[in-house]
């Protein structure tokens, strides 16, 4: 099974120490934007070029729950789990992960929930769950920005 | 000849939504100009790109030394910031976060420039910091989740990038 841990350009060290252990028969690969960690079981870059296309390669991507990378991999039906980054001062990835799970779009839990786990047991539960399509009202406001500009 | 827009955009996902909405612009009608402190911008091949120093970061973790770096930046930016609106008259300027967006549209509105503000799609629940000034700095605010309609009641709902 192959795994992607991705941060974009942000630092979460917690995630990356809560998952840096050997797990038998995964794959796991992180991307560690500018995180101070640097795990040791498993493949680790800092920033992982045309970084889309490489998320198709993976059975199951954890990341942060930044919001670029969240909506793209929902609107692309990719199977991920997000975790929100707590260790930054502001705590919005919160509201975004929960948004997650409200709808039933992808799994989502938190740093300490991830550490008190089975972890493969955990994966192998998302792997087979069953998630709704990710549905959004498309942004509108654009001619009414230029009307608006004159 | 071309109207030219200035979108405002820091780093990480506000430049995933720039990226989209730009998207939405006719480049034979429209000549974009994009004002980032991240270092990592390469898609947007068709726009003029300008790049400051990074700021948006120094906000992520608090610290002292990162107050001090934010404020020496941030006041590093206005002179750049004069020369780039009196070299180009722009028909207005879309910020869309987070608190880099300050400093620019301050500046827009000093020389009277219209400003709208799209708060980020992030936020469901809480106003960000951004999000709370620009609601009275900007000439027109949008929302990007249904959810902050209640905290920003002048805004506009916009659908999501």
């Amino acid at each position: 099974m192959k795994i992607l841990v991705t941060l974009g350009t942000t630092s979460f060290d917690g995630l990356l120490k809560a998952l840096d252990q050997e797990y038998k028969g995964v794959d796991i690969r992180f991307q560690i934007g500018s995180s101070g960690f640097i795990p040791k079981c498993g493949k680790t870059t800092k920033f992982i070029e045309n970084i889309k296309e490489a998320y198709k390669s993976y059975d199951i991507i954890i990341t942060h729950a930044g919001a670029g990378s969240v909506y793209h991999m929902l609107e692309n039906n990719l199977r991920c789990i997000v975790v929100p980054n707590c260790e930054r001062s502001d705590k919005h990835q919160v509201e975004l992960a929960h948004f997650v799970k409200q709808n039933n779009y992808a799994e989502s839990i938190d740093l300490h929930q991830l550490k008190n786990l089975d972890f493969i047991s955990f994966i192998n539960n998302v792997l087979e769950k069953k998630y709704d399509n990710y549905k959004k009202t498309e942004f509108f406001a654009f001619h009414e920005i230029l009307e608006f500009f004159g | 000849m071309k109207q030219k827009v200035l979108i405002v955009a820091g780093e990480g996902g506000h430049v995933e939504q720039a990226k989209r909405l730009i998207e939405c612009f006719d480049m034979n009608k429209y000549e974009i100009f994009i004002a980032t402190d991240s270092k990592n911008i390469f898609e947007f091949t068709d726009c003029k790109i300008i790049t400051f120093s990074p700021i948006s970061s120094f906000t992520k973790y608090y610290s002292f030394a990162n107050l001090l770096y934010f404020n020496v930046k941030l006041i590093m930016m206005f002179p750049t910031l004069f020369k780039i609106f009196s070299m180009n008259k722009f028909s207005g300027l879309i910020s869309l976060g987070p608190v880099f967006s300050i400093p620019c549209c301050l500046v827009a509105k000093l020389l009277r420039v219209k400003v709208i503000h799209i708060e980020t799609w992030s936020r469901f629940s809480s106003k960000s910091f951004t999000g709370r000034v620009m609601y009275y700095l900007s000439d027109r605010f949008y929302f990007q989740n249904k959810g902050l309609s209640y905290f920003y009641p002048k805004g506009f709902y916009s659908g999501r990038l």
